[in-house]
């Protein structure tokens, strides 16, 4: 069952797309991720423009955001006052990263950066989340507990100025840091069309000294509204918002977020990580081949848009 | 679908013997010496759309079948791209600086009933831009430009963009021909250009020239303008469905 996608300009095989759509749904609902980081490459490998992946795909994670955010409300874990201050970083963030896209779209070279964006950012958290993973399961083989570090400890974080009160997290800390970790977060949303999750969550751990069970719910709040305004810039300034393709996603996603909830509950933690290592390390692997190996086409050629 | 292509036969063969009839009745007054006919005029491509043929059919006044030829070519509007080469820098593929290159057809297919470089001189050919080689591109560079309108012919070749085919046009009995020309999915839209030339003994007898015009349907359109004329309503809603559709999920959720 073929459709047209209006914007992306292909024809898409319409169960393809809703599978990808469930099974990095199943993906995120396992391991709790936004998924962002993995459905993009996949779009790209499927065909779809990466302009056009990326933008749609910073659309999809309002979606998926939302439907996460609202458990963690109604538990009253998410830190509000935090959650502004990094969108204000956010914000930030993604009208520098619009703009660095459209001016690297104009030179040629923006596939290329966003090929490279994944493998660094793939290549990277693929290997830490596969160590720990590992690490994970050697600890538990040898019935040990993994090291906690103390909270309280004070960093050179804590000695900048415009220090405010932020009650919820318990923290007296200075603002430059959240707004710091949110403008790359912004950045990294409109470049590759993801929800910065997997960046933001680890700073505010142990950056911030956030405690672990607001900082989920906090950097979610904070995803919604970076990727509505990002999906809002796309479709501004480049015109690469495919609802069609996005309604596709969030539909397969959807419903591949409750099969993986299930299925998480039902899998070792230890393994989940130790898996969701290896398939983010699979997926940076094959960019980068393509980034290096010589392509089929020594030629790129592209419509010249009046 | 088998239904639907026996129905365009049946009418093409009736539409053939119409027009032979006509022929037949006026051989001894005026004749005209190639009429043609487009099955249909208006193209559609629906939101799923993978690929359509456009059935040309027609007639001819020949003198001596064996020395009659019929050629088809059917251009796209012309458009301009951008081609850059890959170079490899730190060992990565890079994108070199552009070249752009006006005045290619968005969509080119040339249908014959044999070889077109016996069907006529190579002077009409290259005049009238008939065969691929002969299409005149323009580039504001000069350099190595025939090593990349050779590329550009070559990938348009692959999607079924650029159509080469000496054996498209049949012709039945000795005054009918037809042809039915293969439109890809990825097509453009527009007024496309369909020109019928019919030679007697290597020259140009007459020729007819008729268009065909493609549109998006509805959804496909609809979306696609508002998408590039009002960009900033068009963000503003798809993030207002993200939001629906987010919130409904979550209050699904909830009620179980």
């Amino acid at each position: 069952m073929y459709i047209y996608l209006p914007i992306a300009e292909v024809s898409v095989n319409l169960i393809i797309l809703f599978g990808m759509g469930g099974a990095v749904g199943i993906l995120s609902g396992m391991f709790g991720v936004g998924g962002g980081f993995l459905m993009t490459p996949l779009l790209i490998f499927y065909g779809i423009p990466p302009i056009v992946a990326v933008a749609t795909e910073a659309n999809q994670i309002v979606a998926s955001s939302i439907s996460g955010v609202v458990a963690h409300w109604r538990r009253r874990a998410v830190d509000f006052k935090m959650g502004t201050v990094l969108l204000i970083g956010g914000v930030i963030g993604s009208f520098l990263g619009i703009e660095l896209f459209a001016l690297l779209k104009n030179i040629g070279q923006i596939d290329l950066m966003i090929s490279l964006a994944y493998v660094l950012l793939l290549g990277s958290i693929g290997s830490l989340i596969f160590v720990e993973g590992i690490r994970a399961i050697i600890n538990k083989r040898n019935d040990k507990i993994a090291q906690i570090r103390k909270r309280k400890e004070r960093t050179w974080v804590y000695t900048l100025p415009f220090r405010v009160r932020f009650k919820k997290s318990g923290l007296y800390i200075s603002i430059i840091p959240p707004i710091t970790i949110g403008i790359f977060v912004g950045i990294l949303a409109s470049i590759m069309g993801v929800g910065g999750g997997f960046v933001m969550v680890p700073a505010m751990i142990y950056l911030l000294r956030m405690p672990t069970n607001i900082v989920i719910g906090t950097s979610l709040y904070q995803i919604i509204f970076v990727t509505s305004l990002v999906t809002i810039l796309h479709a501004y300034e480049n015109q690469t918002v495919d609802v069609m393709l996005a309604i596709i996603l969030m539909s397969g996603g959807v419903v591949g977020a409750q099969i993986g909830a299930f299925l998480g509950h039902r899998l070792k933690a230890e393994q989940l990580r130790f898996l969701l290592g290896v398939l983010i390390l699979a997926v940076c692997a094959k960019m980068l081949i393509e980034l290096v190996a010589e392509p089929q086409n020594i030629y790129v050629i592209s419509d010249v848009l009046l | 679908m088998y239904y639907y292509s026996f129905i365009k036969t049946l009418i093409v063969a009736l539409v053939c013997i119409g027009f032979s009839f006509t022929n037949y009745a006026s051989a001894n007054e005026v004749e005209a010496d190639l009429v043609v006919q487009l099955d249909d005029p208006h193209i559609q491509i629906g939101s799923n759309f993978f690929g359509e043929e456009l059935l040309i059919f027609g007639a001819f006044n020949s003198g001596d079948l064996s020395k009659s030829d019929i050629i088809i070519k059917v251009r796209g509007t012309s458009k301009s791209i951008s081609i850059r080469e890959k170079v490899k820098k730190y060992g990565i593929w890079v994108n070199s600086e552009d070249t752009i290159i006006d005045n290619v057809p968005s969509y080119y297919a040339i249908y014959s009933n044999r070889n077109i470089q016996r069907i006529t001189a190579q002077d009409f050919l290259e005049e009238n831009q008939i065969g691929l080689e002969y299409l005149k591109f323009i580039s504001n560079e000069k350099n190595q430009t025939p090593s990349i309108y050779k590329e550009i012919i070559k990938k348009n070749k692959e999607e079924g963009i650029f159509i080469e085919k000496y054996t498209g046009v049949r012709i039945v009995g000795d005054k009918l021909f037809r042809a039915s020309v293969q439109l890809p999915k990825d097509i453009n839209e527009g007024s496309y250009e369909v020109t019928i030339y019919f030679f007697d003994d290597q020259k140009l007898v007459d020729r007819d020239t008729s268009r065909v015009f493609v549109n998006k349907t509805l959804a496909g359109k609809y979306i696609y303008t508002q998408a590039n004329e009002r960009p900033l309503l068009y963000g503003i809603i798809c993030v207002v469905i993200a939001w629906i559709a987010g919130l409904s999920v979550a209050g699904l959720s909830r009620a179980r």
